[in-house]
């Protein structure tokens, strides 16, 4: 693809932006939309979408919902009610090779009410009632799902 | 003969197996002369079943670096000719009298003989750096004694080297055939080699002369356990040497402790794929991209109600296309690699994620 930007306006650009440091609040969410938070997604699914065992609903780390044990990791699913499941099936809508299948899958999250995605870092999303499921995103050069 | 096959109950001893050996390779805990004692009848032993001398000298040092550095001159004293010095301490020659008493005082056993290691090994600082890669300084040593069969000698000291408890990994495969699955096999010359990775850290065998290292003082890894340290040696030795590890890359100690000492041009040209990537993630990704005159490929602005961004897609001089954004929350750039075929910033994204990145709403 052409594009009329230089290099230098380009990264400008970039140096130049603003963060939006507020929480994102999503008040009503259709199944098929998606939130991003770093290198977490959390899709809005079907209440059926098929999921595995649950975790330990009284443990908090248990609803970390990305793997690891760095503060990058420490996406963590906050909520009286939120359950946490193992993930076993992408979203209808994820299309991508095999290899890559099993690495951007993540766990299931369920909550009949509110809740909140926090992270030490990244503003928290303040999500409505629903099943999501989480992907990350893959790194071609490493073949393995990002992680910071 | 009967073929083995997993049990259900090997089968539930895997995982505990395999932990009790990871810690055995990350054990930090100083050789006791208990240790010591049996380490060398653990060598004698597996001297005996190599049939190579029952009886051969083992020294204790503090590092692999001491180790080396023992080993190296001992090789070098041999390529000079001396295939074995006499008995009796005084009968040697001067410069092997003096160069014990270095390779004593550098080995950390005692303090005598510093002023010889000194003048002897006092490396320059290229020497240093090679012998950094060389892992001692027994190679600077070696060469200044007997130069480039000195040399040899020394960088043979590789093959004598063996990891002890820190190569865990395949004595633990083979101790499990062994302890839980209890093959029919005969273990009485292995059972010697399984224990010295148990009690002792890195050696370096030679013919008659053995030379044991000390497990470290310290050792870092980062979450994927690989040996890492943000700012330090990775792995420490109780003499102050040790190894710079990123994320699992052995790296020379400027890498992690002074980045601004790496160029670009040092990046250019290192042909090591891992040390190269490990050499621009200090450098700074995306400053690399800027000094080398990355092209780009395109540029736009993400399309989410919330946390959107200016985003573009470079290609660098290896021809690997970076995406390169915001999270939109943090104010933090990330460089991110793609498909070398990605078009467009959207198609970057979407190469990595798998779906339609106008579906997402909020981002952060």
């Amino acid at each position: 693809m052409q594009t009329s930007v230089d290099v230098q306006t380009a990264y400008r650009a970039l140096e130049a932006h603003t963060p939006d440091v507020l929480v994102r609040t999503l008040r009503r969410a259709e199944v098929g939309v998606i939130v991003q938070q770093g290198d977490v997604y959390l899709h809005c699914v079907e209440a059926d979408h098929p999921k595995g065992a649950a975790r330990l609903p009284a443990d908090p780390l248990q609803r970390q919902i990305a793997l690891g044990s760095t503060v990058g990791a420490r996406h963590v699913a906050e909520g009286s009610e939120v359950e946490v499941y193992a993930g076993t099936t992408l979203p209808p809508w994820v299309h991508c090779a095999a290899t890559m299948e099993a690495a951007i899958l993540g766990p299931v999250v369920v909550c009949p009410s509110t809740f909140v995605v926090t992270h030490p870092e990244h503003p928290h999303h303040r999500l409505p009632p629903g099943t999501w499921q989480v992907t990350y995103p893959y790194d071609h050069r490493e073949r393995a799902r990002v992680q910071d | 003969m009967t073929l083995y096959a997993l049990t259900p109950e090997h089968t539930a001893q895997l995982k505990p197996w395999a932990d009790r050996w990871i810690a055995n390779a990350l054990s930090t805990a100083p050789m006791t002369e208990a240790d010591k004692l049996e380490t060398t009848n653990a060598l004698k032993a597996l001297y005996a079943a190599c049939q190579l001398n029952p009886d051969p000298r083992v020294v204790f040092v503090s590092s692999p670096f001491a180790g080396a550095y023992v080993a190296g001159t001992v090789l070098a004293l041999q390529a000079a000719g001396r295939k074995r010095l006499p008995a009796d301490y005084s009968a040697w020659p001067e410069e092997a009298r003096v160069l014990a008493a270095a390779v004593v005082a550098a080995s950390g056993l005692s303090t005598r003989g510093a002023a010889p290691a000194l003048t002897l090994c006092q490396p320059t600082a290229e020497e240093q750096r090679v012998s950094w890669v060389r892992d001692g300084y027994g190679a600077s040593v070696a060469y200044t004694l007997a130069g480039q069969a000195g040399l040899k000698a020394a960088s043979d000291v590789h093959v004598a080297r063996d990891g002890g408890n820190q190569w865990s990994a395949y004595t633990s495969y083979l101790s499990f055939f062994r302890h839980i699955a209890q093959l029919n096999l005969d273990y009485s010359k292995w059972q010697w080699y399984e224990r010295l990775a148990e009690i002792s850290g890195v050696r370096y065998v030679l013919p008659d002369f053995a030379v044991v290292s000390d497990r470290p003082a310290t050792l870092t890894l980062d979450p994927q356990s690989r040996p890492h340290g943000e700012a330090d040696m990775a792995c420490r030795f109780r003499d102050g040497t040790g190894w710079w590890y990123w994320h699992g890359v052995p790296v020379s100690p400027y890498v992690v402790e002074r980045p601004a000492e790496i160029t670009l041009d040092e990046i250019k040209a290192t042909a090591n794929e891992e040390l190269r990537r490990v050499l621009r993630e200090r450098y700074g990704d995306l400053r690399y991209l800027r000094d080398s005159g990355a092209k780009l490929i395109d540029a736009d602005h993400e399309q989410a109600r919330k946390g959107a961004a200016p985003r573009m897609l470079v290609e660098d001089d290896q021809g690997e296309r970076w995406l390169i954004g915001t999270d939109g929350g943090t104010g933090r750039n990330y460089v991110m690699s793609t498909l070398r075929t990605a078009k467009s910033c959207r198609e970057a994204h979407e190469a990595r994620t798998g779906f339609d990145e106008s579906k997402i709403v909020n981002k952060s």
